[in-house]
């Protein structure tokens, strides 16, 4: 097969993550949460994270606004339009916080502070990075607010407590976008909610995003979260990107037997009520417990030999797509399909 | 159906209706509440009520018993013990804002930033000095601050100062502990706000509940503690009223004039007896879980 650039992009990304490794101190020592994460966002794509709990993708996208409480960067780059966030101080930090990237979080019950009304909230942020005087604030604020769909004026006087969990998901949302921010980071913002708002929340970051023009990296667990919104997909176990690649063709046809694995467990309308649903046998590896090799092999259905003692490398794929399997390993075709057959 | 633009104002409780709801589930807390007033009103206007001048001698007239022009009585230097009552209890009150301040504030500002830094060797530095203040028992650190210093109003508040500075730290360093994990705190960090403006406009605000409450509790205990350095005369020097001075000069004639000590003893207990009951209250209010 021939090679190609594994991401085949006229600019530069917006955000390049490389080689992130984030370690956190624990009474019973020091482990590695993210080892070796790579990925990057373009301007105005948007980008899925995915992965079980305690994969790591939490930490990586604390990582990219150095919002690590605890735990530190050990090594690598987190590139921001050709800066280096890690090497920034606290002041030129806050200056993107917020205004060049913005976050949203998973819980919208507790993101709000339950003393000041929501509206206040919003021109806070607007304040912090925005020389604009009190009354000039409120009115963009105001126009955030209608456009996040949340009911006009009223509500803006409101307390947290007075609003429903969408509502101030739609609040998060405002107060994320009122600076116009390049890049919005949503952790799992729609996991607090049910079903229906979820869709709800889903089309309106779309819409805005599309709006404002901003690039999207969106950490989720659910797979129709990802096939619904993102350009991309990056695929995290154990701490590792897995495989990553346009979210159509990784859903598609899955070059990682663990994404592969995923995508099974996702029932759909064909599937068979009377069967148990499909599972990935086993728990994640605990952190300071990693199997050697592919970290995945001890789960892995197509796993061999080699899977426990070559730890395979992130390998470029046509159509800008990546694997970390062995099964990609040039070479290993053959011996693969034969372990297949076996 | 179009939404409504105009803002409409959110209709509140009627404040009799609150007034009223109060008083049915926190009936002692309101009674408290009104005895502090009352005792904060008397010794606002001690001078236009009190009928002599606290340190007027009466010599003709010492130790009479209440009665007569002497609602309270006289001492045996014949002062009006009334008189000394109502200006007691501005030097009470005076001793124990200015101690809340001082000691609140500074309790406060350590506990806030230590809980927020929790782990880290500020914290670690400010809690062990607060640690080695908390094991000192109080009265021999107050004895030792007055004796010290020497005994006047401002050497009586920075002792009690050092005496309530703990118990704010405490309370104002579990909470920051408990606000620092909340998602807003992050949020704000994550929309670029410095670490000032997060205990600013996020910490210090969401801790004043419990403080309020801390801070009535540590009245009463304030007021006795003045009390108490007064009576051992090494609190506030005479001929100024207080109520302890006033107990322990009561003392030597209390089988012939128990006045003398009956008045200043007695408001003492009610004001001592007000704040506890009004930070109950408070608390229960505040936080209804913590409500026995």
């Amino acid at each position: 097969m021939p090679t190609t650039v594994p991401t085949p992009q006229p600019v530069p990304p917006l955000l390049q993550i490389e080689d992130l490794h984030v370690e956190f101190d624990t009474p019973d020592g020091t482990v590695e949460a993210v080892a070796g994460v790579g990925f990057s966002v373009g301007a105005q794509e948007t980008v899925a994270v995915v992965g079980e709990s305690g994969s790591g993708k939490t930490v990586t996208a604390l990582a990219v606004l150095q919002l690590l409480d605890g735990g530190r960067i050990s090594r690598g780059r987190v590139l921001w339009d050709g800066t280096d966030l890690t090497g920034l101080d606290r002041r030129a930090l806050r200056r993107i916080r917020g205004n060049e990237i913005a976050m949203i979080f998973q819980d919208p019950m507790t993101s709000l502070d339950p003393l000041y009304t929501v509206g206040h909230q919003i021109v806070e942020g607007l304040r912090l990075h925005r020389r604009i005087d009190k009354r000039a604030a409120r009115g963009r604020a105001s126009s955030c607010w209608s456009r996040s769909h949340a009911r006009p004026a009223p509500q803006a006087r409101r307390y947290p407590h007075q609003l429903s969990g969408g509502q101030r998901q739609r609040v998060m949302i405002a107060i994320a976008l009122a600076c116009s921010p390049r890049l919005l980071i949503a952790d799992e913002p729609t996991t607090a909610l049910d079903v229906t708002i979820e869709a709800q929340i889903l089309e309106l970051l779309r819409e805005l995003q599309a709006e404002y023009r901003s690039a999207m990296l969106l950490v989720t667990h659910d797979m129709g979260v990802v096939a619904e919104t993102a350009d991309r997909v990056v695929v995290f176990y154990a701490g590792q990107v897995v495989e990553q690649g346009p979210t159509a063709e990784v859903l598609r046809d899955p070059q990682h037997p663990y994404t592969a694995a995923l995508l099974a467990a996702v029932p759909s309308g064909e599937t068979d009520r009377a069967e148990p649903l499909a599972a990935i046998p086993g728990v994640v590896p605990p952190l300071r417990a990693m199997p050697s090799g592919c970290r995945f092999h001890t789960r892995c259905a197509r796993a061999w030999d080699d899977c426990a003692r070559d730890e395979p490398p992130l390998l470029p794929l046509p159509g800008g797509r990546s694997a970390r399997c062995l099964l990609h390993r040039s070479g290993t075709a053959l011996q693969a399909a034969a372990v297949k057959g076996a | 159906m179009s939404e409504i633009a105009v803002p409409i104002a959110t209709p509140r409780p009627g404040g009799n209706r609150r007034a009223l709801r109060l008083l049915r589930r926190q009936p002692l807390g309101v009674v408290a509440g009104v005895v502090v007033v009352l005792l904060v009103v008397a010794a606002a206007l001690a001078p236009v009520i009190a009928p002599f001048d606290p340190t007027a001698q009466h010599r003709a007239d010492f130790l009479q018993i209440p009665g007569g022009p002497f609602l309270m009585g006289t001492d045996d230097l014949g002062r009006d013990i009334f008189s000394r009552v109502l200006y007691g209890a501005r030097t009470s009150l005076l001793v124990a804002v200015c101690t809340l301040a001082v000691g609140g504030v500074l309790g406060v500002a350590i506990g806030v930033v230590s809980g927020y830094f929790a782990g880290g060797w500020v914290d670690t530095l400010l809690q062990r000095v607060m640690d080695t203040l908390m094991a000192i028992p109080g009265i021999v650190l107050l004895l030792f601050v007055a004796a010290l210093l020497g005994p006047s109003i401002r050497n009586t508040v920075i002792a009690l100062s050092l005496l309530v500075v703990p118990s704010f730290n405490r309370v104002a360093r579990g909470e920051m502990l408990r606000i620092r994990e909340e998602l807003y705190v992050e949020s704000a960090r994550a929309a670029g706000c410095s670490t000032w403006r997060i205990l600013r406009r996020h910490g210090l605000p969401n801790l004043l509940a419990p403080i309020l409450v801390v801070t009535s509790l540590m009245f009463a205990i304030v007021i006795i503690a003045e009390s108490a350095l007064s009576f051992l005369g090494i609190g506030t020097p005479p001929p100024t009223p207080s109520w302890g001075a006033m107990l322990s000069d009561g003392s030597r004639y209390m089988e012939i004039a128990p006045w003398m000590v009956v008045f200043p003893g007695g408001a003492l207990t009610v004001a001592v007896l007000a704040f506890n009951l009004l930070g109950d209250a408070l608390r229960d209010v505040f936080d209804p879980k913590q409500s026995r």
